[in-house]
């Protein structure tokens, strides 16, 4: 228990004899000389202390002191030396002992309970039940974030970001699964949506320069109760499936901004085929090329401007029109109409979805 | 410290409809110890590259060495990279020494060399006094400083920056591009920096990569990329405000070789009616220089059609172009005049097309003034109308 140690680490500056933790069977868990970790204390010692009803216990020229919790022993702790300021010492340094294995307990609880809420079935009454135990309030705003981060080690990923959002009252860091990090994040009542956003990105850029791996973020929906956090996590698992899909891209994928992906992601996949087959027949969309995706994407962001199209993509004006008929010559669809460019646009994200239901075949 | 080297690079990403060609054949030397900026509009690719080099994206084709060795093979964590990007975090409870040793720590490095690393890191970056500070005690500026701090302690041998002061207010932004060129020079390494704001790259870089879809379009000086840019996308990528294209026609008659524009074409089509209403442009004529002259006949260009362009500071007021060019001169009616100080900007229309002219605030004219200017005809850049890319001339 590397935790233990660098307790001990700690009072090591201030105290010259030896000192350790051992647990209840004998092993030694932490100690000065750190050679002796993972030892065993000989048994007719060990007996001798859990024998005696008192709380520190000398033999063999080494103070020893029970850490209790309730009344269940967590470890014992040791001094090499016998005096009166060694004992005391000694009582003190159980007291860190016992601070730390508490902290870790309940560290260990909450993020544990946002797991169950998330991971498992837990029902409402048992949620509020738990929280209460906690002391972790029900009604509040809570944000669900899914990061994952491929290629990355686990516990280094784990660390970075529990550094980064260290107020364990606001924040749970835990793992799904390998690669896969979930934070739960409250929210302040005054908070805007734009500051969730703002925390997606940097823990984005943040993991990706600590670890130097490709990092994915995706938002789930707002909770207002401890009871709905589930939702919003499969929300953000959503976000994060829709995201590579539709975007590629963006390595930020949000729940409340899927567009119209969201819509395409929940059709029948027979419903899609028709509506391709019926807009290209013939698997015409095939032929497409990048520019004249770009090409549709900068007329709806220029309201259909030509001109103003041709500015933002560095192109002339004419390639604008040029790429417009080609589209027409292909299709039939004159995307200069709004209505025929909302068909497009729609049907190159259908194509898109059936793509990746093809993959996930060929996977599976 | 390395070169970097990246050889007929390719990234393709797949999708359903043939996919997109995000970086093509894209080659380049990166000194040692160079400053690079790659600078273009969105999408053209700059972040791909960067992150091709970085070995967060898998390339499609070629080859990148960091020094002379192939990395393509390399683990992103084993490319002794560091990345700066614009969303940095600081750890809100750590200070400022530990924001800085964490990422060491996380890779196990010894103690008493973290404490090394830091300091040195913050003696270069002057805030030695703030290794004590929490997060929340600094300025924006020490902040992003400290940001770099991480990255500068792991002793990169390439730095690799996607616009990390994009999200900065203007102020701090200037303060910080002195910084890092500054920081550059102390710390002596390779960084290639990307920017998709050509002010940034022109104040900061000695190198500038200029992409577009994908390709590279010209890798030069600051100073060369304004001068003499290869095609109609650096010249008016590159310079604020842009520079003006006009589509001209070269024709040739007793005094010489000129551009033209505002010419009547097809009136022969046209029904009176249609003539009447369509109100009377003038055309412009800029007779070109005996050299340019002589070079754009020999390269054939005689009545076909170029692209003229021409930067705002070259459109003169000034007494002594009109004598120099006597016949570069122009007129043109004042549409817009902007006065910002040190400048004034003149929106003009001559023949009927816009054009920016940079003058000297002494400028006395006002909206809807008929103006004359020159064209300083030694300053045109010209381009062939279909392929775009400049005339030797
Ligand atoms: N993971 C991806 N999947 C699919 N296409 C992508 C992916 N990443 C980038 N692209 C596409 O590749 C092209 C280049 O993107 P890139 O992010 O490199 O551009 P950029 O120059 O950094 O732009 P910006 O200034 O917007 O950051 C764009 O067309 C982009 O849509
Ligand atoms: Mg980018």
């Amino acid at each position: 228990m590397q935790s233990y140690q660098d307790l001990v680490h700690e009072v090591m500056e201030i105290v010259e004899d030896e000192i350790g933790v051992v647990d209840p069977d004998g092993t030694v868990l932490a100690c000065s000389d750190s050679g002796k970790v993972g030892s065993n204390l000989p048994d007719t010692i060990l007996k001798e202390i859990l024998k005696n009803a008192d709380k520190t216990v000398t033999v063999n020229g080494i103070t020893f002191c029970k850490v209790y919790s309730g009344r269940k022993i967590i470890v014992l702790t040791y001094i090499y030396s016998v005096s009166e300021t060694a004992e005391k010492l000694l009582n003190l340094f159980s007291i860190s002992v016992l601070n730390y294995y508490q902290f870790c307990l309940s560290r260990l609880d909450r993020s544990s309970f946002f797991r169950s809420i998330i991971m498992e079935n837990l029902s409402e009454h048992e949620i509020i039940n738990r929280a209460r135990e906690l002391r972790i309030p029900v009604e509040m705003r809570r944000i669900v974030f899914h990061i994952s981060v491929p290629g990355a080690d686990d516990s280094a990923c784990l660390s970075v970001l529990k550094n980064m959002f260290p107020d364990r009252s606001n924040s749970s860091v835990f793992i799904v699964n390998s690669s896969n990090y979930i934070l739960v994040h409250s929210l302040k009542s005054t908070s805007k949506h734009r500051h969730v956003t703002d925390i997606a990105y940097m823990i984005k850029d943040n993991v990706s320069s600590e670890l130097m791996a490709d990092t994915r973020v995706a938002i789930g929906t707002e909770s207002v109760s401890l009871t709905d956090l589930k939702k919003s996590y499969q929300n953000a698992v959503m976000a994060d499936i829709t995201g590579r899909i539709f975007e590629g891209k963006e390595k930020i994928a949000d729940y409340n901004k899927l567009g119209i992906g969201r819509l395409i992601y929940k059709l029948p996949e027979e419903s899609c085929r028709i509506f391709l087959e019926e807009v290209f027949p013939g698997e015409t969309y095939k032929t497409f090329d990048e520019e004249m995706f770009k090409t549709i994407e900068g007329l709806f962001e220029c309201n259909f401007n030509i001109s103003k199209t041709a500015e933002m993509l560095f192109v002339h004006r004419n390639s604008v029109i040029y790429r417009i008929q080609k589209i027409q010559k292909i299709t039939g669809l004159d995307v200069r109409n709004f209505n025929d460019a909302v068909i497009f646009k729609i049907a190159m994200l259908v194509s898109k979805y059936l793509s990746y239901i093809d993959k996930q075949k060929k996977v599976d | 410290m390395a070169s970097v080297k990246l050889k007929n690079v390719y990234k393709k990403y797949e999708s359903a409809h043939g996919g997109v060609m995000a970086v093509n054949d894209f080659n380049l030397d990166i000194d040692d110890k160079e400053f690079l900026i790659l600078v273009g509009p969105s999408g053209c690719g700059k972040t791909t590259t960067l992150r091709m080099v970085a070995g967060l994206e898998e390339i499609t084709a070629g080859e990148i060495y960091i020094g002379d060795k192939l990395i393509n093979d390399v683990q992103p964590k084993d490319r002794d990279i560091a990345m700066v990007f614009q969303n940095y975090a600081l750890y809100p409870h750590m200070t400022v020494f530990d924001n800085m040793a964490f990422g060491l720590k996380l890779r196990k490095t010894p103690k008493h060399e973290i404490k090394k690393k830091v300091y040195e890191a913050a003696r270069i970056l002057e805030i030695e006094h703030l290794l004590d500070r929490k997060p929340k005690a600094l300025s924006g500026g020490q902040r992003q400083r400290v940001a770099l701090g991480r990255a500068i302690v792991r002793e990169p041998k390439v730095f690799l920056m996607d616009e990390p002061l994009s999200n900065l207010d203007a102020k701090l932004r200037v303060q910080m591009r002195v910084e890092i060129t500054r920081l550059h020079q102390k710390l002596k390494t390779t960084i290639i920096y990307v920017t998709h704001d050509q002010t940034e790259a022109m104040t900061m870089g000695t190198r500038i990569v200029v992409m577009k879809d994908g390709f590279i379009q010209q890798v030069d000086s600051p100073q060369v990329l304004y001068e003499k840019p290869v095609n109609v996308f650096v010249g008016g990528f590159i310079g604020s405000p842009p520079m003006n294209f006009v589509k001209t026609r070269v024709r040739k008659d007793e005094k010489g070789v000129f551009l033209i524009f505002g010419e009547a074409e097809g009136s022969v089509l046209q029904s009176r009616a249609q003539a009447a209403e369509q109100k009377l442009v003038k055309p412009t004529m800029i007779y070109l220089p005996p050299e340019r002259a002589s070079k754009i006949e020999e390269l054939g260009y005689i009545d076909k059609e170029v692209i003229m362009g021409i930067r705002p500071e070259n459109i003169k007021d000034d007494p002594r172009f009109f004598q120099q060019f006597p016949d570069a001169v122009v007129e043109g009616v004042v549409d817009v005049r902007e006065a910002l100080g040190a400048e004034t900007l003149l929106y003009l229309k001559i023949s009927d097309v816009d054009f920016t002219a940079r003058v000297d605030p002494s400028h006395k004219f006002k909206p809807d003034d008929e103006v004359k200017m020159v064209f300083d005809p030694t300053r045109l850049h010209i381009f062939d109308a279909k392929t775009e890319k400049v005339l030797p001339v």
